[in-house]
């Protein structure tokens, strides 16, 4: 094969060099899935106290919630979709998380055999291991400060006294998902094009 | 590069710019799927599919494929070996372009 010109070869090296960044370049959209999993518990949860059926209260919203979840992933997979290890990593985090908050949840929903503050504390705990874990990996300061919310959220679901802990809920499950979960999806839209 | 130093070969299978563009994309992913790989490289369907089918003979990528609500969906992952055919090709440019400075 004969020696290429210097031209081509600058033009080979650069392209070499913009495909890689180019397959680095994160164009996922995630704060959806922090609003969504923020606003469907927040309504399981004034359902129990206000609308009628109040056992059913958190197996329809949980169900319908992980529903729709999986639709909007898979509507996204059809856009095609290039997988660095760190989302690999992050997703595979997020996953977990989910799954083992919904297995707590609706086993405790079906059940009725759980603890009301252990559930809380180990709730908050996993959620706030979730965020720190996942802001070390990508480097956000604002979602550590997110996953400081849920710690605090789980320091505090051992002091207050039972009859508080569903208000603590509410408040952590708005700051950090449905606050965290506008930011990012602020975040995603107004760096779109970069 | 030398005067007495050989002139590097380029392997010719990593040479073709498509090929070249899709091994340095598949070099900083995990895994990509076919639709991804044309969005990125801007190139048809047919081309793609020809070069990705010559990137698999030569074991450079390895594909994995599947249905997603029934349709075909091939997962594209780059080789070990593919992987270190596109850091040779890089390093023999680098010492042409040496060269060619000197």
């Amino acid at each position: 094969m004969q020696a290429p010109e210097q031209a081509e070869i600058v033009s080979r090296l650069k392209l070499v060099e913009e495909m890689m960044a180019e397959g680095r370049h994160n164009t996922q959209r995630w704060g959806w899935v922090f609003l969504l999993w923020g606003i469907g518990p927040l309504i399981a949860m004034f359902w129990e106290t206000h609308w009628p059926h109040p056992p059913v209260a958190w197996p329809v919203v949980l169900a319908a919630c992980t529903i729709l979840n999986g639709v909007l992933i898979k509507i996204r997979k059809r856009t095609g979709e290039g997988r660095t290890i760190t989302m690999r990593s992050v997703g595979a985090i997020w996953g977990s998380t989910g799954l083992t908050v919904l297995l707590v949840v609706l086993g405790s929903a079906f059940l009725g055999s759980s603890e009301l503050r252990s559930m809380y504390v180990a709730l908050f705990a996993v959620v706030a291991v979730a965020h720190s874990t996942s802001s070390i990996i990508l480097r956000w300061p604002v979602q550590f400060f997110t996953a400081l919310v849920w710690w605090a959220a789980c320091i505090a679901a051992l002091i207050l006294p039972i009859t508080r802990l569903h208000l603590l809920s509410m408040i952590t499950l708005f700051v950090g998902n449905v606050v965290f979960g506008s930011w990012l999806t602020y975040r995603e839209w107004s760096h779109q094009d970069e | 590069m030398s005067e007495g130093d050989p002139i590097p070969e380029l392997n010719p299978i990593v040479h073709g710019q498509l090929r070249l563009a899709v091994l340095s994309l598949l070099s900083a992913v995990d895994h990509a799927d076919f639709r991804w790989l044309r969005d990125k490289t801007r190139a048809t369907d047919g081309n793609l599919g020809a070069n990705l089918a010559k990137l698999e003979q030569a074991g450079y990528i390895s594909v994995n494929k599947s249905f997603i609500a029934n349709k075909p969906n091939s997962l594209y992952r780059i080789t070990p070996a593919g992987r270190k055919a596109l850091a040779e090709y890089v390093q023999s440019l680098k010492k042409l372009l040496a060269g060619s400075i000197n």
